[in-house]
């Protein structure tokens, strides 16, 4: 072959292709970059060269969010960092970090006019860890460190103590016995300590270093009592993991059986069986562990089982096994909430069963202690008496038909208790007498009569409130005096253990004496400067609550009000069900019930709706607002657009959690209770009403009017009452955890 | 063959080469059949959640966000999801400012709603975490006949932009 153009043509076509083959090996086709955990393979072009991977600078720069700078006239790249300026020279090893120079293995290239940086170098040099699995090379930057995993609350919170939140979820593991929680983002601090582990717990760290993930598994013998997201919660930059308190210790204490856990524990269900004779004790919310067992010698427990009896809900199943006509029952008069203590009862027969003008009488061997409660509608009181047979002159039935009672029912209630209800006719306090008779038996007499039980004061910057407390209902007038206020109870005794608080507020002065007019009470409050005063009771009533108002304010500005919100109304009918049931009827029936119940109970009731009339989301809350309510509850009926949705939900706002979490927790157990629907459980939602009400705040979504089935239930009254009566109870269950200062 | 055919052919070699390697550099983004494959999110038929169902739109065709949210409005095509956009719903506009997208629908989205809380709900996030899966957005903002709403049936507030809400969705 002469020099000829082919021949040139072809030493350039030689060159050109050399150079393309060369090049498509650098383009590195196998070669994955991955920054936290995602895949930039595409953007960043990683080449491969004398096993250095190289990516494209300015790619890199702006994945990482760093400024990139090249001079041409000093061939010379900067990258500057929140926190550092790199400067690197095209084909020079060394790479300048601030102060500081390092020798890079590779050296910035020029590659088809785009600039390529030595990657794992720089990425170090910009804070990143770097890991390299053949051709995936990992780059993560942690944004938080955890410090510590520690305890709290004696083992019923985990605290994650890191710089700050980033994003978590807990793993859905299938074991119960195993928490995983995974932190985008984070990596351990140098200085970490495991504070969490111990004889119940394992604390395992996996970190997924490619993904700057960190998994976080905690181990147990037993179940965790968590409770998916719901346990999770943020405490500043901390993160909190909550849990159910679990049992610590079973022990024989002279006479009766002490039940210890870690954390408060609600009142458990006994039920007494036999063949063998055996007390079953179910505590719920109460988790198995390792616990101290000390029975010792006693003539009334002869065996012991304990076990996780369910996990959904969580029940803790403690069987006792008793000797013949032994029985335990629950002390009601313990202060401590982490314990539940069980007390031995002699097995007493109950006789003589008697009545007077105002009274009810019963002889019992020995001393029993009645569980003594009323109940309504109609109006009963009910005694318990645990552990007791009926004998001489105790029949099932006598008719009275006095003032007071229209008759006594006395029947074995189950296993370990003999029931006697008196049916009232009206409402009306009670007391247990003990007398002890020449034998050493015990006459027990239960009183009639309202007795004035305590009075309670509130000031604040508007008003003074007053409640007075009974012991059953009261009929009362109240009139205002020369500088006082006085109100007379007919038919009520004073008791001699009355206290009467410090006079607060406009409230200068309180005495109590017999009333002029005869039999009763005369409270007199002294009053110093006040605007006018509002009676919220109405008559009778057990509790009388009144408040005297410093300065004129709109009428229905009270502290203690409860506002109910019957969703939609007027042309909005809400959602509509398949045989044609409108939501907005079904809600407005439900809240007056409920107002009907709280109201029967004492407490200041006012709906946004009355009737059939369209209100505005933003009328409603400005409503609530206006009157400062104690809280709103809205009422609806749910829809979807499919027939088999089904079920009970109740919401809170997202940015008012802490009462309106309690408030929505004690409405959708009431619900469930009384409903026996599918749990959709308590979710946040940015609904309008309960987002911009400045008070706890729930909607209920009571059952689906959308579902054939749920919307004949809708329909029903008996539902709705029952509704009804959930919405009022949960209500109320939430205002005396409150109080309780839970 | 004489010289100059075998020139040719070495030239249309090395132009084809040359080709070959710019639009290898350049291309990246475009897919072989010009569609784009996103992912709309239906009730699942207990309301409880959202559950994502792929489809393939027309990228090149008018603009991919109407044409995601006019699939949305077509429903599932799988049997075990619900739609969640009511009959005789039509997407307006689409406007898209800084990471929010304004979407604006016609009066049937209000006046052809199911109601109640949860049904609400699902047709609210399916439009929200649908248009959200689009890196470039991150907040979406409903809007009905051009008109800011307070809200949809009664429930949830829609006078502000909402976010995609995870928790809804079913993996």
């Amino acid at each position: 072959m002469s020099n000829s153009p082919l021949r040139i043509l072809l030493y350039i076509f030689l060159t050109i292709s050399l150079f393309l083959s060369f090049s498509m090996d650098l383009k590195g086709e196998n070669i994955h970059v991955y920054i936290n955990g995602q895949d930039l393979s595409k953007e960043l072009e990683p080449v491969l060269d004398k096993a250095v991977v190289y990516v494209k600078a300015r790619e890199l720069a702006r994945l990482v969010g760093a400024e990139i700078n090249w001079q041409q006239s000093i061939k010379t790249l900067t990258i500057n960092d929140e926190n550092v300026l790199i400067k690197m020279m095209l084909g020079n090893p060394y790479i300048q970090i601030g102060n500081r120079t390092i020798r890079s293995k590779g050296s910035l290239m020029l590659i088809a006019g785009h600039t390529y940086l030595p990657l794992e170098d720089v990425a170090q040099c910009l804070g990143f860890l770097f890991k390299r699995e053949g051709n995936s090379l990992y780059l993560s930057r942690p944004e938080t460190y955890i410090r510590d995993i520690r305890w709290q609350k004696e083992g019923q919170v985990i605290v994650v103590e890191m710089d700050n939140i980033v994003p978590y979820r807990i793993n859905n593991t299938n074991n119960p016995a195993r928490l995983e929680l995974e932190l985008e983002k984070a990596a351990l601090a140098d200085d970490f300590t495991d504070n969490l582990s111990n004889k119940n717990f394992y604390l395992a760290v996996t970190p997924v270093e490619e993904e700057a993930r960190l998994k976080l598994s905690i181990i147990s013998q037993y179940p965790i009592p968590f409770q998916g997201d719901r346990s999770l919660a943020e405490d500043g930059d901390n993160l909190i993991i909550n849990f159910l308190p679990y049992i610590t210790g079973i022990k024989w204490n002279k006479d009766q059986l002490e039940i210890a856990a870690s954390g408060d524990v609600d009142r458990p269900e006994i039920m007494l069986l036999t063949d063998p004779r055996r007390l079953v004790i179910d505590i719920p919310d109460l988790m198995l562990s390792d616990f101290d067992l000390e029975l010792a010698n006693n003539p009334w427990i002869k065996d012991i089982r304990v076990s996780q009896f369910s996990y959904d809900p969580i029940i803790l199943r403690i069987v006792l096994e008793l000797y013949p006509d032994r029985y335990l029952h629950l002390a009601e008069d313990i202060r401590a909430r982490d314990k539940i203590v069980l007390r031995t009862t002699e097995q007493t027969s109950l006789v003589d069963l008697a009545f007077g003008e105002n009274r009810i009488s019963f002889i019992s061997d020995n001393k029993i202690s009645p569980e003594i409660f009323k109940l309504k509608d109609p109006d009963r009181l009910v005694i318990n008496v645990l552990n007791a047979s009926r004998g001489e002159g105790f029949p099932d039935r006598i008719d009275v038909d006095n003032k007071l009672l229209k008759s006594i029912r006395t029947s074995r209630f189950n296993e370990e208790t003999i029931r006697i209800v008196a049916d009232l006719k009206e409402d009306i306090g009670y007391s247990l007498q003990e007398k002890v008779l020449s034998d050493g038996r015990i006459m027990n007499i239960i009183l009639f009569e309202n007795s004035f039980k305590e009075i309670l004061i509130n000031d604040s910057e508007l008003k003074t409130d007053l409640v007075i407390n009974f012991s059953g209902e009261v009929n009362y007038v109240i009139k205002e005096g020369a500088n006082a206020l006085i109100l007379d109870v007919p038919g009520v005794k004073i008791t001699e253990d009355y206290k009467l608080p410090a006079p607060l507020g406009a409230i200068t002065d309180i005495k109590i004496k017999a009333s002029a007019e005869g039999e009763g009470i005369r409270f007199e409050f002294a009053t110093g400067e006040y605007e006018n005063y509002k009676v919220f009771s109405s008559s009778p009533a057990t509790s009388i609550t009144l408040s005297l108002m410093k300065e004129e304010i709109r009428s229905s500005k009270i502290s203690n009000l409860i506002v109910l919100d019957p969703g939609h109304g007027g042309f909005d009918p809400g959602a509509v069900g398949p045989s044609g049931l409108a939501e907005k009827d079904i809600n407005l029936q439900i809240a007056l019930l409920a107002e009907d119940i709280l109201q029967r109970e004492g407490y200041n009731v006012i709906l946004t709706r009355k009737d059939d009339t369209f209100i505005s989301l933003k009328d409603r809350v400005e409503m609530a607002n206006k009157m400062e309510a104690l809280l709103f509850v809205s009422i609806h009926a749910n829809s979807a657009n499919s027939a088999y949705s089904e079920g009970t939900e109740t919401f809170i706002a997202p940015n008012k959690v802490a009462s309106s979490q309690l408030l929505a927790d004690s409405l959708q157990k009431n619900l469930l209770k009384e409903l026996n629907r599918l749990d959709r459980g308590v979710k946040k939602e940015n609904f309008y009403v309960i987002k911009y009400t400045n008070m706890p705040a729930a909607l209920v979504e009571v059952a689906f009017v959308s579902n054939p089935h749920e919307e004949s239930l809708l329909a029903s009254n008996l539902f709705k009452e029952k509704a009804a009566r959930a919405i009022a109870h949960g209500i109320m269950e939430y205002l005396q955890k409150i109080n309780n200062g839970r | 063959m004489n010289r100059k055919s075998l020139f040719l052919i070495l030239l249309i070699l090395v132009i084809a080469f040359a080709a070959f390697y710019i639009w290898n550099r350049e291309g990246g983004g475009i897919l072989i059949d010009g569609k784009e494959e996103v992912k709309l999110y239906f009730s699942t038929r207990d309301a409880m959640y959202l559950e994502a169902e792929l489809r393939k739109i027309d990228a090149g065709k008018s603009n991919k966000y109407i044409e995601t949210i006019t699939e949305l409005i077509k429903g599932p095509e799988s049997k075990e999801l619900n739609a969640t956009i009511p009959a005789g719903v039509r997407i307006r506009n689409i406007r898209i400012e800084g990471k929010t997208a304004y979407l604006d629908f016609n009066q049937a989205l209000v006046d052809n709603h199911w109601g109640g809380s949860t049904g609400e709900i699902m047709t609210i996030y399916s439009i929200v975490n649908t248009i959200t899966q689009f890196p470039e957005i991150d907040y979406a903002k409903i809007l009905v006949e051009g008109q800011e709403i307070e809200t949809l049936a009664g429930h949830l507030d829609i006078s502000v932009a909402l976010e995609a809400d995870q928790n809804l969705i079913k993996d």
